[in-house]
């Protein structure tokens, strides 16, 4: 009776291993079948060697809402005009520093000169008179500093701001000596709180001026690394599109069979040297071909690269399409 | 089972793994190349014999027309001065000074005296440097009357070798201008001259006031409406005239308006507005036999048609949205493929195709003036051409399309001071010069090819 028993609890073991084996197959097939339709689709599977490529194309999109105001020679100078000012808005950054720099100086070599002065004026009545007429002098040529920064500020176009807003963060603030035994007394609190700490608290406040790393304010939002990076690559992409397409020109002849077609591989160092270049795909043509490359290395060097998407640019992932 | 198990998770798993392992390349649009300009210079004639201060005078005019001619072709030629370049023998057949300089083109002209008086002859070469070979030579004789027109000729051949498509060197234009005026009687004339302004000859002896001026596609015949004034009944009738002797005939003279003609591309049958029904709509007229066959049919204005260079496309200005806007149908039927293409502008006006059909000039009213503008024949990409420029109107490509001919009116504050001329343009706005002065108000110009004699 046992035997029997155990027989058919075997029996029924072996019969329920055989369903679920039955089951797990089917089950294995119907998930590889999906996967293989999903690779099917994308088509991406077969080229799993070839890394996926993104085509950047530039593009401006209209909403024909009323006759156009501008010319076609007009657009084209404005375009100019764009890169223009914002070349001019740099260098007005730079130019604008280098005046203070010359500020400084003058007023370090005016430092210099007050303690000897100052003893001076402590032993003659007459030149009292002098030195309170200096110190509104430079009571106002710290107010008028303080104004031309806040005129800077409100004239300056958006993309600077940011930038000015980094400098203050970043300068350092020279106190003047009698500015100094003024803050004692009015440190902004009404409280006494002692050279150091008062130091701590101007700090802070400076601080709190400047940008935190990993993070950008743009109208307000707050974006991802991600984004950023990307919008980093886009602004990227676009100046060596812009620089490449100033040099490409081709006779009448060539231009005129629209199906050539050449791609070239760019490999750019942090500086924005040309390190090599390869050609990934061939028109057909030898001289479409040989123009294209010819290019490439007249557009040659090209804008340094930013550290986030340095790597990259340095691995080949920019091609040129020429002419997509 | 076991093993099973781990080969499905494989399976399942891996080709997920590669995709997310692998980084997005990132192609860059570079776009259309511009076109890189072919340096050509027109050197100093070479004088084989000794020629008087008329026939060298003669020489010059002749040899100025050339870089004259290629000047309007600025986008696509260098063109050398060869005042400071040195004259080699005109048999010279070292290249070298030229190719290393990247001069592709060069021409070089022998001029000879003719046994007749007043005639000198010419022998003009263009030599391509790079591959050491002469494109063209040619022989031949001027006299002083026909000079500009074997000029302009050999221009056009020497630009057809090179870019392999015709000129505008030997076109014409044809307007409408009131020089005949006598005080308070108007008087319209036609009138034709060369592309660069030269050449002005009058067609048309009507003392009437002819309006919508329009050439056949084989350049021989015109088309044109005549407002005839003085006593009587005062109708607008359609004739058409022979450019070689002049002839003309009544085409139509249907009452109420029979204007705005144009030949299809055989010539056999015209297009126009005829408003005899009571209101304006277009009609087509078989010209062997009189038939009439209406192509809209609205009770908006239909007028201004013109067509494309293969007959297939019409273009036409209707009211029939409220305001005057662009349309396209199909000319082979009765309100057939009726699409709209305009939807802005106060007053938009005479729209004309591209000769390659992709583009369509027109005259938009826009800050108190009219001026011109470019719309793609699917109604995108409108472009402004014209702007702080007078009142410019009534817009006619060239044959080769690069260039658009238009009526330009500067008002000044003494209105008789006023003038109105032909002006021409690249296609993308940049005047290139005035075609017409002094001779009146000039107005409704129209770009041809007359036919190669």
């Amino acid at each position: 009776m046992n035997g029997s028993v155990t027989l058919d609890f075997k029996d029924e073991l072996a019969e329920e291993e055989g369903l679920l084996g039955n089951f797990f197959y089917i089950s294995c097939l119907s998930h590889i079948a999906v996967v293989v339709l999903f690779y099917l689709y994308n088509s991406s599977f077969f080229r799993f060697k070839e890394k996926d490529q993104s085509l950047m194309k530039s593009f401006v999109r209209v909403d024909v809402v009323s006759m156009p105001t501008l010319t076609i020679k007009e657009l084209k100078s404005l375009k100019l005009d764009r890169n223009f000012k914002k070349s001019k808005a740099k260098d007005l950054n730079r130019t604008e520093s280098k005046p203070k720099v010359k500020e400084f100086k003058a007023h370090n070599s005016v430092q210099k000169g007050i303690p000897s002065k100052v003893e001076k004026l402590k032993d003659d009545l007459i030149f009292k008179e002098k030195s309170k007429a200096k110190l509104k002098e430079s009571s106002k040529k710290i107010k008028e500093r303080k104004v031309d920064i806040v005129e800077r500020i409100s004239e300056t176009p958006k993309d600077n701001v940011l930038d000015l807003i980094k400098n203050l963060g970043t300068k350092k603030v020279k106190v003047l000596k009698r500015s100094r035994k003024r803050e004692k007394t009015n440190n902004g609190l009404g409280v006494n709180l002692g050279r150091k700490n008062s130091k701590i608290i101007k700090n802070l406040l400076i601080e709190g001026n400047k940008i935190s790393k990993g993070e950008n304010l743009i109208e307000g939002k707050t974006l991802l690394r991600e984004e950023e990076t990307l919008q980093i690559i886009n602004d990227y992409i676009s100046r060596v599109r812009q620089s490449v397409r100033s040099y490409w020109k081709l006779p009448e002849y060539l231009k005129e069979n629209k199906e050539y077609r050449c791609r070239i591989q760019i490999f750019i160092s942090d500086d924005g040297s040309l390190m090599s270049l390869n050609v990934i795909e061939r028109s057909g043509n030898e001289e479409f071909d040989k123009r294209a490359l010819q290019t490439v290395e007249m557009a040659a060097p090209f804008p340094p690269v930013d550290p986030l998407i340095r790597k990259r640019v340095l691995n080949g992932d920019l091609i040129l399409g020429f002419p997509l | 089972m076991k093993n099973t198990l781990l080969l499905s998770f494989v399976f399942l798993f891996f080709p997920f793994g590669l995709s997310w392992a692998s980084n997005g390349q990132m192609i860059i649009e570079i776009g259309e190349a511009a076109l890189d300009k072919k340096k050509i210079i027109f050197q100093r004639p070479y004088l084989a014999e000794k020629f008087d201060v008329f026939e060298a005078k003669l020489i010059k005019e002749f040899h100025s027309i050339f870089s004259n001619d290629f000047s309007f072709y600025k986008k696509k030629f260098f063109i050398i001065d060869p005042k400071n370049e040195p004259v080699s023998d005109f048999d010279d057949k070292n290249f070298e000074l030229w190719t290393n300089r990247q001069f592709k083109f060069i021409t070089r002209y022998l001029f000879t005296k003719n046994i007749k008086k007043g005639a000198i002859n010419f022998k003009v070469e263009l030599i391509d440097t790079y591959n050491k070979e002469i494109l063209l030579s040619e022989k031949g004789h001027f006299f002083s009357r026909n000079l500009r027109e074997k000029a302009h000729a050999l221009t056009d051949l020497i630009f057809q070798k090179i870019e392999k498509t015709p000129s505008i060197f030997r076109s014409k234009i044809i307007f409408v201008s009131d020089m005949m005026s006598k005080g308070r009687r108007k008087i319209k004339e036609l009138f034709s001259v060369d592309f660069d302004g030269r050449n002005l000859k009058r067609l048309t002896h009507h003392k009437g006031i002819v309006i919508s001026p329009s050439v056949s596609s084989d350049g021989k015949k015109v088309l044109y409406t005549l407002i005839r004034t003085g006593k009587g009944r005062k109708n607008l009738n359609l004739y058409s005239m022979n450019l070689k002797n002049r002839r003309h005939r009544i085409i139509s003279s249907r009452k109420g308006i029979n204007s705005g003609a144009i030949f299809t591309s055989d010539g056999r049958k015209i297009i126009l507005t005829l408003s005899h029904t009571g209101n304006a709509e277009i009609y087509e007229i078989n010209l062997s036999n009189q038939r009439l066959r209406k192509i809209t049919h609205h009770f908006g204005v239909d007028v201004d048609p013109d067509l494309s260079k293969d007959g297939k496309v019409l273009t036409f200005l209707s009211s029939r949205s409220g305001k005057a806007m662009i349309y396209l149908a199909d000319p082979s039927g009765k309100e057939k493929n009726v699409k709209r293409i305009g939807f802005v502008g106060q007053f938009n006006a005479t729209p004309r195709f591209s000769p390659g059909g992709n583009e369509i000039v027109f005259s938009s009213w826009m800050d108190n003036s009219f001026d011109i503008f470019k719309i793609k024949k699917d109604g995108s990409q409108i472009y402004r051409l014209t702007k702080n420029f007078g009142s410019n109107e009534e817009p006619t490509f060239s044959p080769d399309g690069e260039f658009i001919a238009f009526s330009s009116l500067k008002l000044r504050k003494r209105k008789r001071l006023s003038v109105q001329n032909i002006y021409i343009m690249d296609r993308d706005g940049g005047i290139k010069g005035q075609i017409t002065s002094n001779i009146g108000y000039c107005t409704t110009p129209r770009w041809y090819n007359p036919p190669k004699i």
